[in-house]
């Protein structure tokens, strides 16, 4: 489980998170909303050992993230950058890189580890392209990429940074149904989202933040029922029947 | 898992093209020149003991003392550009174009009024050079992002400065040759093995190291974020890839000149032939590299004979039409 205990991080000195307390553990969901500028991709980046944290904590299964080696937290926590390059390399040269935080100098890859890229290329159907350069593939197919060289990666933890940006909805609807079933394969799972009714409808629990607070973390039928998306954001979301009826009114 | 193999089957067939390449572009720089060698005597030369024939002097102390210049030389740019291209995230960055080659010059020039005009100290003092600049092209890219603009203006200004500092130099010490055209331009008319030993092991060294570190470089592609994520110390990398790159920069400096667009032209053609994977890149990159340079030199040397124009200049016609057209070819939305 990863625990945050009152976690304040930012860049230089500029503090962005203000004792964030939460935790995230196998098997679930969660997606992290605000507004813009909120500190979402901040949290996402001190979790993941990008940033330094300034104060506070963050436990791996109660061990302190800052005490441990870059690569060795980087076998446990896959972190996905919200920018998506397109590096100069083949599909499957890209995947097979999610070995890197596994492997010690001089990090050449194995059998083994082509396997496990090639197995996570089957499981997000981009195995056709393996041999495809990353800059020929359109904003959905390289978005599979990138996720299946954090599958490769192994890690218990996967952080996204708005993964469904630039996705048609078909592709956002089949992510968040890919995220959802790695949740359920046992994987914890944080993304910063901006489609609340998608964040809602996949989402085990829902962490919203404002000013670099976390206001609320809660299921989605409780933060509806709340009224913080309202606070947050100004608007108001309306829960029908189902799981996947929610309506902005 | 039989991903990855066509790479490897076209990875063998370029190979096979590089090395032809390596090994034709030797044979006409050794043969062909103000004196013509045949065959025959090349042969004689090499099996004979002594050294006192004129195809023998000829091969020993001219001819194989420059080829040998080039390959190295042109080895080394063309794994410095895919390097820094690599590291500021920025293809047409090359060691000539961001001032790294003029930082090294400064470097020689400065070794020359001490008196120092070959050995370790050169190599090192032109290393030093190049470091200092690829250090300050790097916070400028760091600081006000890698686009074309920034670091191309970044580079024409510390090529102009660092240029100014040269100039200035000689012209207040006038008995310093050094800064003369050929070594503006890039020129291997005056290798020694005094100034190519040292520069060799030191290109051998590092080309060494970086063949070692193609996935490191590969990740660091990935964008700085990614590459923390995958568990890469990216601050203490980019620096040892700026420093390894500096060190092919400055090595090659000291040897021939401000030898430009090598770094630029021949990673763009690799990347195009094997891909921009660093394993084939570099790799390729030497192999390509040396060979054009070798070539190169030996058409600047001989098609305009009896006159001898110096490598850089013969580049340059190549090498400026190219960059247009890799600015041109990204303002029109392409990118490599």
């Amino acid at each position: 489980m990863i625990e945050l205990k009152q976690l304040c991080a930012g860049y230089t000195s500029d503090e962005v998170l203000h004792g964030i307390t939460a935790s995230l553990g196998h098997g679930m969901l969660v997606s992290i909303v605000g507004p813009n500028g909120c500190g979402k991709s901040t949290l996402l980046k001190t979790v993941a050992g990008i940033l330094r944290v300034q104060n506070g904590e963050v436990l791996l299964d109660g061990i302190s993230a800052s005490a441990m080696r870059r690569d060795a937290l980087a076998a446990r926590i896959a972190y996905l950058a919200q920018g998506k390059q397109a590096p100069a390399m083949t599909v499957g040269e890209m995947v097979l890189h999610g070995r890197f935080p596994h492997l010690h100098f001089p990090r050449r890859y194995s059998a083994r580890d082509r396997e496990i890229a090639g197995t996570a290329m089957e499981a997000l159907g981009i195995m056709q392209y393996a041999d495809t350069p990353v800059a020929a593939l359109s904003g959905g197919m390289r978005q599979s990429a990138y996720l299946a060289m954090a599958l490769t990666q192994e890690a218990d933890y996967i952080l996204l940074d708005e993964p469904t940006t630039y996705l048609d909805i078909a592709n956002q609807i089949s992510l968040m149904r890919l995220l959802h079933k790695l949740s359920r394969d046992g994987h914890g799972i944080a993304a910063v989202m901006h489609d609340l009714p998608l964040s809602l409808a996949y989402s085990d629990e829902i962490w919203v933040m404002r000013d670099g607070i976390l206001v609320m973390t809660a299921s989605p039928q409780e933060i509806v029922s709340s009224g913080v998306l309202h606070e947050v954001f100004g608007v108001d979301v309306r829960a029908d029947s189902g799981q996947y009826s929610y309506h902005f009114v | 898992m039989k991903f990855l193999l066509t790479n490897n089957r076209k990875a063998a067939a370029l190979w096979l093209c590089g090395i032809l390449f390596l090994l034709v572009s030797v044979a006409l720089g050794v043969l062909t020149g103000a004196a013509e060698l045949s065959a025959a005597d090349v042969l004689a030369a090499l099996t004979g003991g002594e050294r006192t024939t004129a195809a023998a002097r000829i091969l020993f102390y001219v001819r194989i003392p420059r080829v040998c210049a080039a390959l190295f030389c042109g080895a080394a740019l063309a794994v410095s550009g895919a390097v820094i291209q690599g590291v500021l995230a920025n293809h047409l960055a090359s060691p000539g174009m961001i001032g790294v080659n003029a930082g090294a010059g400064l470097a020689v020039t400065l070794c020359a009024v001490c008196g120092v005009l070959g050995g370790w100290r050169l190599s090192l003092a032109a290393f030093l050079g190049a470091f200092a600049c690829v250090l300050a092209v790097s916070a400028a890219a760091k600081h006000w992002g890698a686009t074309d603009g920034v670091v191309i203006l970044v580079g024409a200004a510390l090529n102009s400065l660092l240029g100014a500092f040269s100039d200035a130099v000689v012209a207040v010490n006038p008995d310093v040759s050094v800064m003369n055209s050929e070594f503006r331009a890039g020129d291997f008319s005056a290798v020694t093995t005094g100034t190519l030993l040292p520069a060799a092991i030191a290109i051998t060294a590092a080309i060494a190291i970086l063949l070692l570190l193609t996935n490191e470089l590969d990740v660091l592609s990935l964008g700085e974020d990614n590459a923390r994520g995958l568990g890469m110390q990216t601050g203490k990398m980019r620096v040892l890839f700026l420093l390894l790159s500096a060190l092919l920069a400055g090595a090659a400096v000291s040897v021939a000149g401000l030898l430009s667009f090598v770094g630029l032209l021949v990673p763009h053609a690799v990347r195009r032939l094997a891909g921009g994977a660093a394993n084939r890149l570099l790799p390729f990159c030497a192999l390509f590299g040396g060979a054009f340079t070798v070539l190169c030199d030996t058409a600047a040397r001989t098609l305009f004979a009896p006159y001898e124009l110096p490598v850089g200049i013969f580049l340059s016609f190549l090498g400026a039409p190219f960059f247009l057209y890799l600015l041109l070819r990204r303002r029109g939305g392409h990118h490599d």
